[in-house]
C-alpha cells in the first residue's frame, strides 16, 4: 500500500454539498505527468438479492416488474458497479476531456444510463424512445433543476449543463424510473467498472480529497497524498 | 471580483452560508447589482445554441420559443426593465422598501424569513412559497431557470386564482417593484445567476373552431390527458400518484374552471405549457411542441372554461 490516508473516512449519507463555481477560480490545465490512483470499490457483507420495482403505470409496454439495477455486485470479487469516483475541489490539473454529448435515454421504462457523469458545458441529449409519456424531472437538493415533457415519437431534447453538482433524474409518471447526473468542473472523476475497480490518471502530485458516491449506499470520502512515481491504491468498502 | 466581495463581511467563504441571514439583506443588494453589472455566472442549464446563424435569424420570421443564443445580460435586463421600475428599485433604499411591504403584507403567509412558515400558512389549503429556495412556478422563463422581475411583478399584481394569494394590483407600482427586489434578496440563487431568456410568444390569433380542434389534437398527442384526463378535469390516471419534488402529493389542475392559478387567458396558459410549473411535475413542453402548436393547444384549453353554446 502506497499510499498516505491522513484524516481517515468520513462516512457521509444524503446529498453532497457543492460550492457554487461562482465563487470558485475557474480549473486551469497546467501540463505535467501526474501520478494515478487505482483501486476497487467492494460491498461489506452478505451481497443483497436483486429486489423487483412494482411498475405503477403502462404495465402493457413496462411489465409488471423490472429488476432494480441501482445496486449490483459482482459475487465473484464482491465489486460495487458504478459508483462515482472523484476527486473534490481540485483546481488545476491535467486538460478537461472533450464534451461529447452525454445521453439520457428513456427506454424499456428506464433511464438509460442510469449513472452519467460529465464535464460541465456538456449537451445533455434526452430521448424518449419508448410509446408511453414519459418526463424527465432533473432534481438539485429536491428542487427541480429542469423539468421536460416527452411526449412518445417526441424530439431529442438538448440542453447544455453549465454547472458543476449532484443531479437526481425521476420520471413523475414512472415513480420506479431513477437515475443521477453528476456533472464535474475538473476532469478527475470516473465510475467503478463491473467488478468495482476504478483508475484515475495524470493526478497532480499532493493531497487530495476522493469521493466514493453511491445513489443508495451514500458517500465517502477520504484523503491521500499522491506522487508520480507510484500509484496510489486505495481499496474502499461500502456499507 | 466577485469573491473579493463575498469575503468582505467575515473574511472567508465559509462564512458565507453560515451567517447567511445575518448579513444578506445588507449586501445581497448591492452585489446582485454588482452581478448584474459584470453578467458573473452563468444559468446552470442552457438550451442549445442555434442551428442557423444570426443573420439567418433575423430575416427567419418565425416566433421562436427562447431557445436562441441568450443576448448580452446588459441589453437584456435593459428591455425588461418596465419603464416604471427604473434605477429607483435598484437601491438598497429600494430593497429595504420592499421589505417593509413584505412584512406588511406577505410574512402572514410566507413568513418573516420567506421560508413560506408564516403564521398562518398552517391554515392555508395551498401553501405558501418559500422564497428562500428560488424556485418558481410561474414564470416565461425555460424550466430551471430563475424568473425576470415583470414574472415576480405579474404574479404578485395578479395574484393565484383559487389561493389565499391576492392580487396586490391595489398598492403603487413602486411599491410592488420594491417587493420584487425584495423578494430576490431572500435567496442565494438570484446572487448565482441572472434570469432565463424568456420564451417569445408567437403572434396572437383568435380561437377559431379550427385551432381548437388541432388544439385538442394536440392535447391528445402530448398525452396531457394522462394527468388532466380526458376532459382537462384534472382526473387522468396519474392524478392520484402525483407528488411535488419533496413527496407532497398534488393534484393536476382541473382545466375546464376560469381559476388556473397562472392566470386563464391563451398567453398564461401558453406560457405555462412551454415553460412548466418548477417545483411541480407538470413539464416544459416547450422543447417539444412548435409556437403555432402550443399555440393552438392553449386555445384548447382556453377554450374549455368558455361558456358552452347549448343549443
Amino acid at each position: 500500500m502506497n499510499i498516505s490516508v491522513r484524516l481517515g473516512t468520513t462516512l457521509i449519507l444524503g446529498v453532497a454539498v457543492w460550492v457554487s463555481p461562482c465563487v470558485l477560480e475557474a480549473y486551469q490545465e497546467v501540463p505535467g505527468l501526474g501520478g494515478v490512483i487505482t483501486g476497487q470499490v467492494t460491498f461489506q457483507g452478505e451481497i443483497p438479492k436483486i429486489q423487483l420495482l412494482q411498475v405503477n403505470r403502462d404495465e402493457k409496454f413496462c411489465g409488471e416488474s423490472l429488476p432494480d439495477d441501482s445496486l449490483l455486485v459482482d459475487s465473484a470479487s464482491k465489486g460495487i458497479f458504478n459508483i462515482v469516483v472523484n476527486l473534490k475541489g481540485i483546481a488545476s490539473g491535467k486538460p478537461l476531456p472533450q464534451k461529447d454529448p452525454l445521453r439520457l435515454d428513456n427506454r424499456g421504462c428506464r433511464f438509460q444510463p442510469s449513472v452519467i457523469l460529465g464535464v460541465e458545458g456538456s449537451m445533455l441529449n434526452i430521448e424518449n424512445a419508448d410509446p408511453v409519456l414519459h418526463n424527465t424531472h432533473i432534481l438539485q437538493d429536491d428542487q427541480t433543476f429542469l423539468n421536460v415533457a416527452l411526449p412518445p415519437g417526441g424530439r431529442t431534447i438538448r440542453k447544455t449543463l453549465k454547472e458543476a453538482g449532484r443531479l437526481d433524474v425521476r420520471c413523475d409518471a414512472h415513480k420506479f424510473m431513477r437515475a443521477s447526473l453528476h456533472i464535474f468542473d475538473h476532469p478527475y472523476f470516473t465510475s467503478t467498472d463491473e467488478t468495482g475497480h476504478f483508475e484515475l490518471t495524470q493526478v497532480p502530485p499532493g493531497t487530495h480529497r476522493l469521493q466514493f458516491w453511491h445513489k443508495t449506499l451514500g458517500l465517502k470520502e477520504l484523503s491521500l497524498t499522491v506522487n508520480e512515481s507510484v500509484p496510489s491504491v486505495i481499496n474502499v468498502s461500502f456499507p | 471580483m466577485l469573491q473579493m466581495f463575498l469575503k468582505l463581511p467575515y473574511g472567508n467563504e465559509a462564512s458565507i452560508s453560515v451567517t447567511f441571514s445575518r448579513w444578506h439583506r445588507t449586501w445581497l443588494p448591492l452585489a446582485t447589482v454588482l452581478l448584474v453589472v459584470v453578467g458573473g455566472c452563468t444559468a446552470a442549464i442552457d438550451p442549445p445554441p442555434p442551428d442557423q446563424t444570426t443573420q439567418e435569424k433575423k430575416s427567419d420570421p418565425t416566433p421562436k420559443l427562447g431557445n436562441e443564443k441568450t443576448e448580452p445580460l446588459q441589453a437584456r435586463v435593459k428591455e425588461e426593465r418596465p419603464p416604471d421600475s427604473l434605477a429607483q428599485v435598484e437601491t438598497n433604499e429600494a430593497v429595504a422598501r420592499g421589505g417593509n411591504v413584505y412584512r406588511e403584507h406577505c410574512s402572514n403567509c410566507h413568513g418573516v424569513d420567506g421560508d413560506g412558515k408564516g403564521k398562518v400558512a398552517q391554515d392555508l389549503r395551498t401553501k405558501p412559497l418559500d422564497f428562500t429556495k428560488g424556485v418558481y412556478k410561474f414564470r416565461s422563463t425555460p424550466s430551471g431557470d430563475l424568473p425576470t422581475d415583470d414574472d415576480l411583478f405579474r404574479t404578485i399584481s395578479e395574484g393565484i386564482p383559487g389561493t389565499a394569494m391576492d392580487s396586490y394590483k391595489g398598492l403603487p407600482k413602486t411599491d410592488l417593484r420594491a417587493l420584487v427586489m425584495y423578494l430576490k434578496t431572500l435567496s442565494p440563487r438570484f446572487l448565482k445567476r441572472p434570469p432565463g431568456t424568456p420564451i417569445v410568444f408567437p403572434p396572437a390569433h383568435l380561437p377559431t373552431q379550427e385551432a381548437v380542434t388541432r388544439g385538442l389534437q394536440v392535447y391528445r398527442q402530448m398525452q396531457c390527458s394522462a394527468c388532466h384526463g380526458d376532459e382537462a378535469r384534472g382526473n387522468g390516471p396519474l392524478a392520484q400518484e402525483l407528488t411535488d419534488p419533496t413527496g407532497t402529493p398534488i393534484r393536476p389542475a382541473d382545466l375546464t374552471t376560469k381559476s388556473l392559478k397562472s392566470g386563464q387567458g391563451p398567453q398564461a396558459i401558453y406560457r405555462t405549457i412551454m415553460t412548466g410549473l418548477d417545483g411541480t411535475p407538470m413539464p416544459s413542453y416547450g422543447d417539444s411542441l412548435d409556437p403555432e402548436e402550443g399555440w393552438d393547444l392553449a386555445l384548447y384549453i382556453f377554450s374549455l372554461a368558455q361558456p358552452r353554446d347549448t343549443h
